[in-house]
């Protein structure tokens, strides 16, 4: 009798993201296939098998040129949906700095983002 | 469209209409040939070509990467970047009014200056970066040689041709470097990338030890000018002072002794390994005597047949230097001094951010873009504007970008500083700091950069606001504090006299502090002081070290350096760690 396939475990379970080849910015898988801005909105892998699938999925649209980069990463579930482990990937997530840039005060739409966000963030 | 809307595509409309096709007649600059205009054209139409090709599936990413990356154009953590290039940081008002242009049509209203006198947009969008550079050709600018395995722009002295310790005026041989070096075949696919600096004051203002050939101007015994040649300086993850392979080159010779340094390069430099790539690798693998031996052996080869420049060209290119008119006239001595009485701001701004001309009446003037809590390096389109405004009312509508990631107006009359001074303060544009703690260089670091273990720009911004106070900055007195987000060293932390390296200690960010270290003359390399501190703890180290040379040194005059050189690292490790 076979062997049921040994699944590796991941240590924390991850989700794929990518920048949009037009603009740069960061989006994340999600389990239709199609792309998010919202990490909560991404699918999650618990098992290299699942990481594996998303990947594959994820190249399959890289090829038709809507994002470029994917590549998965750990998160943490927090009441049930997905947020990053680790400041490059909770600073990508946010999709602006944690300080606020010269120019911002001229950008009502990031000063918004800024102070609802980041209030003091520059103090670490 | 909201009202918001209006407003900004009004205000790109009214500024389109204020970018004029040509430079202002009387800055000493090169200006375009048709040749030039021609070649920039091309090469748009290039990059056009292969982004259109890129989006519709014909390019991968992979065959992509190169082409993207050698117009300047980075994939950064939330957006593309794009590097432009300012050829040995020299720029006129209205380059500048067009980076103003550029930051509010096409970015997020400011633009952020680099290390190598360069600056870089972090937000614009891939379609739109041949219209962007549409733009920049418009005042004679491109975004060639800021990235990628070429030889990049070559960067020189922020005062040359009017700092009054200059031997000469450097910039129509970093111009020449520049035509030779622009698309070169020969040197377009380069094991690594590779910096050239030019310097010929006694002060070396453009850290040239640190690059991958380093020419500092020099007169010989008999008076002629010429060129001491050091070749393998670099930083990185493999901080190298560079290393003296000719005491004298004689002028004429410059392109054939490059061409020769350059082939030696990429005959023996290594493309097995990225990190072991540089040629301050292959200098050290090949051993510095036999490096130059084989540098001299092809020179012989080629220096009577190869490329020299003719006299012809060297003439043309001289003639866009030459010094301006300047105006004869008796400063008011007394005036200024007294407004330096009643303006404490502007006595710092004067001991500070100014420096020697060589012409009477007229001093050079720096901008620090490190104001009280700001980001170094950073300017907002508003004050871009401004200082293009300064520059024609000023300093003879000329702008200097440094690679401490500051601007500088070359030729300001001393009767004009106070005014100056007083229009700077209006835009927080005044800060006196320049050389002193909080005159900081700073990599975007990880709030921007995919390259980046850890945050930069707040350190910057934490350390700025903890020594705010000008009688301490000044009591401190010449100090270098650089901080890098990765041991890729943008910021030139190992060259600081007080160096911070942000690092990824499992998961966490954390800051390495390294001491010592110069980019000066008197070249050196930082050295860690101990393990490293977390973003909380960092400011107060910062606090510690200064109290540490405050505590010993012999008297004011004895510099931080100075200092550190005599004490060495015991005291500060004390200190820091609780050490005996």
């Amino acid at each position: 009798m076979a062997l049921a396939k040994q699944i590796k475990p991941l240590k924390n379970p991850v989700s794929v993201t990518a920048n949009l080849l037009l603009k740069g910015s960061t989006v994340y898988l999600k389990a239709d296939a199609t792309w998010s801005e919202n990490i909560a909105d991404s699918a999650v892998a618990h098992d290299r098998e699942q990481e594996t699938a998303l990947l594959a999925l994820a190249n399959i649209t890289e090829k038709t040129q809507y994002v470029v980069g994917a590549y998965s990463f750990g998160i943490k579930i927090i009441d049930g949906k997905a947020t990053p482990l680790g400041m490059r990937e909770i600073i990508r997530a946010k999709g602006i700095p944690t300080i606020v840039p010269d120019g911002l005060t001229t950008k009502p739409e990031w000063q918004n983002q800024f102070t609802a966000d980041n209030a003091n963030s520059h103090k670490i | 469209m909201s009202l918001q809307e209006s407003i900004k595509q009004a205000a790109i409309k009214e500024y389109a209409l204020t970018i004029p096709a040509i430079a202002p007649k009387n800055v000493q600059m090169y200006k375009y040939d048709q040749f030039d205009d021609e070649f920039i054209t091309q090469r748009i139409e290039q990059l056009r070509s292969q982004i259109n090709r890129r989006l519709a599936g014909e390019l991968s990413e992979d065959e992509f990467k190169p082409l993207r990356l050698q117009n300047g154009v980075y994939l950064q953590l939330h957006a593309y970047m794009l590097r432009l290039a300012i050829p040995y940081g020299q720029l006129n008002s209205t380059q500048m009014r067009a980076l103003a242009y550029i930051a509010r049509k096409y970015d997020k209203g400011f633009g952020h200056f680099t290390t190598r006198q360069n600056i870089q947009y972090n937000w614009p969008a891939l379609s739109d970066i041949p219209e962007i550079l549409e733009d920049l050709q418009k005042v004679e600018m491109h975004a060639i040689q800021t990235s990628g395995n070429c030889i990049r722009n070559t960067t020189s002295d922020p005062f040359a041709g009017v700092a009054a310790d200059e031997l000469t005026d450097p910039r129509p041989w970093c111009e020449i470097i520049r035509q030779w070096s622009t698309l070169h075949p020969e040197f377009a696919f380069l094991p690594r990338k590779f910096k050239i600096a030019v310097n010929a004051a006694e002060q070396d203002r453009a850290a040239i030890l640190y690059h991958d050939v380093a020419l500092q101007i020099i007169e010989n015994e008999a008076g002629e000018m010429g060129f001491k040649v050091y070749v393998g300086g670099g930083q990185g993850r493999t901080p190298v002072i560079a290393k003296l392979v000719r005491e004298f080159l004689e002028p004429q010779y410059l392109l054939s002794y490059l061409d020769a340094i350059l082939r030696t390069y990429n005959m023996l430099g290594r493309r097995d390994n990225l990190y072991k790539a540089r040629i301050k690798i292959t200098v050290n693998e090949t051993g510095v005597e036999e490096f130059s031996r084989l540098v001299e052996l092809e020179w012989n080869r080629i220096k009577d047949t190869g490329f020299n420049l003719p006299d012809a060209q060297k003439d043309i290119i001289f003639k866009h230097f030459e010094l301006p008119e300047f105006e004869s006239y008796q400063y008011d001595v007394a005036m200024f001094e007294s407004k330096k009485t009643d303006h404490n701001g502007f006595d710092y701004f004067v001991k500070n951010n100014t420096f020697p001309h060589k012409q009477d009446g007229y001093t050079i003037v720096s901008i620090s873009l490190k104001p009280h809590g700001g980001i170094p390096g950073d300017i907002s389109a508003d004050q871009m504007d401004l200082v293009a405004q300064l520059a024609d009312d000023y300093s003879l509508s000329e702008i200097r970008a440094t690679h401490r990631q500051n601007l500088v107006l070359p030729h300001v009359k001393l009767d004009d500083l106070f005014t100056l001074w007083k229009k700077l303060t209006k835009v927080n544009l005044a800060a006196g700091n320049i050389g002193l703690l909080t005159d900081i260089i700073a990599c975007p670091g990880l709030d921007y950069c995919a390259l980046a273990n850890a945050r930069s720009i707040p350190i910057a911004q934490m350390i700025a606001e903890h020594f705010d106070d000008m009688k301490k900055l000044h009591d401190l007195g010449d100090i270098t504090l650089n901080i890098s987000g990765c041991i890729n060293a943008c910021a030139h932390h190992h060259v600081a006299n007080i160096g911070i390296l942000g690092v990824d200690k499992k998961g966490e960010e954390s800051y390495q502090v390294t001491l010592g270290g110069s980019s000066r003359s008197d070249a050196d390399i930082g050295k860690i002081v101990g393990p490293g501190f977390s973003g909380d703890e960092i400011v107060g180290a910062i606090e510690t070290i200064t109290n540490v040379y405050l505590a010993g040194r012999k008297n004011r005059d004895e510099t931080f350096l100075t200092y550190y050189r005599r004490a060495g690292q015991t005291p500060f490790k004390e200190a820091l760690y609780n050490v005996a």
